[in-house]
């Protein structure tokens, strides 16, 4: 079990651990594989997210449930999920992008640079990700010779799955809070 | 000099033979004490500095201490030509068996206490102040008070204070423990007088006599704190909270107090989150509130809203009630005793009867392991015959009055 901090939000885990499930996989096709169930707190905040992982091709982590949080958060559910890719010796994020405009009730997600997310989390993300297993950060035109040059993140084998949380809580779920509606 | 008799009149507030012993047992070590103190006293005055180590030769005895009461009590009574006759009013048969029925009194209350009475207590009483009276020792008066205080509280019903027990103990402890910080400090005054003096004879007596009586009091501050220990537990159990008698998916009383701690029972991560602590319940208490989660969302596969009491019965908000879903440290492995069968039936089934048990299955006439005993202990009639199946997670239920009623878990 672990509570661990990020800026004004906590993940909480517990024994559970992983666990079968059937989502959509990186690809967007419906697939068994196996789900990882955390809470992002805050006072007056609690949010049900999931990290699926796809036997094959991957997954991604969303908001299923916000419970008696605010309705600004409702926004989140079940969108702009954050993706996560299998490499034959890991994991990465190739796409790391965060909610610009939160007033919109339909939120996208832009390009974002790791000097925004250190910004917007209020202390360097690394320090938060590098002991949960991360590798590298950079862009990923550099790291994976892909044509965008999105912020990019990998970990191992070995890696957290806490991690693509933390990456949610800083591009997704702060944007939402630090919006007025 | 004259020694303050360490052993204070204890007297009791109940008849209950805790009381009764620790009465006994400290009005036999205050007449043993102030007889020891006689011997000590009148046998360095005529002469015998060292009159402990020749009675122990004389009559060919381990090392004793001159306030045991099984010493002072027997040497007398078996040896008429003892030394320590020459401290006491001249030999008689019948102040010899005085201490012969003072000894054995001490016995019984030290190795028989649980089987004495209240009348015992009062024969005993009796016994042990005869004694006192003919020696004519100061503390002779600690037997009427005895008598008169157990007159007292059998007029009172059987109590005689009315405050509960641990706080009557918890004082008596307090007061003994500040005796045995007494009597250690003293023990070392004594070491170092005793060094100061050149460790003669007389000042070894004298620190084992403070040794002695620090020890016997840390043994009865011991005593103390174990009781009082029982009798927490006993008044936990005595206060009997009204949930423990509610079936599971009741509707919460509303007379009842709910339970001030606020919780919600999260499907999603299979524990109790706080929102107060901003934290799982699992991270409080362990594996058993995730058990304890489990086993009630299959009542309410839902979850919500739910608020725990001091004692762990936890309630679910529906709508404007509460329903009854268990106690928290009761649904280990899924098993709430003498509560509903909540999960699904394994396919076996069985008839209890006159302590055997049969199985129902044409093709499979296993008894599981355990089952019997299980049946026999839980006190069943076994006259007729009572349907028994088993869950899947092997809890054993019965079914009485229509309904599935769990008894046991299976070992596994």
């Amino acid at each position: 079990m672990t509570e661990l901090f990020v800026g004004p939000l906590k993940i909480l885990t517990n024994n559970q651990g992983w666990h079968p499930a059937t989502d959509i996989d990186f690809g967007g096709d419906e697939a068994d594989g196996q789900a990882f169930n955390a809470m992002l707190v805050a006072p007056g905040l609690a949010l049900n997210i999931q990290y699926f992982l796809a036997s094959e091709a991957g997954g991604g982590v969303k908001i299923v449930d916000i419970l008696d949080s605010p309705l600004k958060y409702k926004k989140l559910l079940g969108r702009v999920r954050q993706g996560v890719q299998r490499l034959p010796d890991g994991f990465a994020m190739k796409q790391v992008r965060s909610i610009k405009d939160s007033s919109s009730d339909k939120p996208t997600v832009t390009k974002a640079t790791h000097e925004e997310l250190d910004q917007t989390l209020g202390s360097p993300l690394l320090h938060i990700l590098r002991p949960l297993g991360v590798t590298e950060v950079g862009v990923a035109k550099d790291m994976f010779g892909s044509r965008n040059s999105d912020l990019a993140i990998r970990w191992s084998e070995e890696g957290s799955p806490l991690i693509p949380f933390v990456t949610f809580i800083v591009t997704r779920v702060i944007p939402v809070m630090e919006s007025s509606e | 000099m004259n020694k303050e008799n360490p052993w204070v009149l204890f007297l009791p507030k109940s008849l209950a033979i805790w009381e009764l012993a620790t009465a006994m047992n400290i009005f036999t070590k205050a007449v043993a004490w102030e007889i020891g103190e006689r011997f000590d006293r009148v046998l360095i005055e005529k002469g015998h500095s060292d009159w402990l180590a020749e009675v122990q030769k004389a009559h060919s005895l381990a090392p004793v201490s001159m306030h045991d009461p099984s010493f002072v009590f027997e040497v007398p009574r078996k040896y008429e030509d003892s030394l320590l006759w020459q401290a006491l009013p001249p030999y008689t048969k019948e102040l010899s068996s005085k201490f012969w029925r003072a000894k054995k009194t001490r016995n019984i209350w030290q190795h028989e206490d649980i089987k004495q009475t209240v009348d015992t207590f009062v024969t005993g009483a009796s016994i042990i102040q005869d004694l006192a009276s003919e020696l004519d020792l100061d503390v002779a008066h600690y037997g009427p008070d005895l008598k008169n205080q157990i007159t007292q509280i059998k007029r009172a019903g059987g109590q005689i204070i009315p405050v509960d027990q641990s706080t009557e103990l918890r004082s008596l402890l307090e007061h003994k423990e500040e005796e045995v910080d007494a009597l250690q400090k003293k023990l070392e005054e004594t070491r170092l007088t005793a060094e100061r003096l050149g460790n003669q004879a007389e000042s070894l007596a004298s620190i084992e006599t403070a040794k002695e009586a620090a020890e016997v009091a840390a043994q009865e501050a011991q005593m103390l704190a174990d009781r009082l220990h029982a009798e927490l537990q006993h008044e936990r159990l005595l206060k009997a909270d009204p949930a423990d008698s509610f079936e599971i998916g009741q509707i919460w009383p509303s007379d009842v107090n709910i339970g001030s701690r606020l919780l919600y029972l999260s499907a999603h991560m299979n524990d109790l989150y706080d929102a107060e602590r901003l934290s799982l319940l699992s991270n409080e208490v362990g594996p058993i509130a995730e058990l304890a989660a489990h086993h009630w969302l299959q009542v309410v596969p839902e979850g919500g809203h739910v608020n725990l009491t001091e004692n762990g019965h936890a309630a679910i908000k529906q709508g404007n009630s509460y329903r009854y879903l268990g106690r928290l440290d009761e649904v280990v492995h899924g098993f709430v005793k003498d509560k509903p069968v909540q999960t699904e039936f394994a396919d076996q089934s069985f008839i209890y009867k006159d302590g055997e048990v049969v199985s129902l299955q044409e093709d499979d006439e296993t008894i599981p392991d355990g089952l019997v005993g299980i049946l026999v202990k839980s006190g069943l009639a076994t006259n007729t015959d009572i349907p028994i199946r088993l869950t899947h997670d092997s809890i054993v239920a019965a079914q009485i009055d229509g309904r599935w009623i769990q008894l046991a878990k299976l070992p596994a």
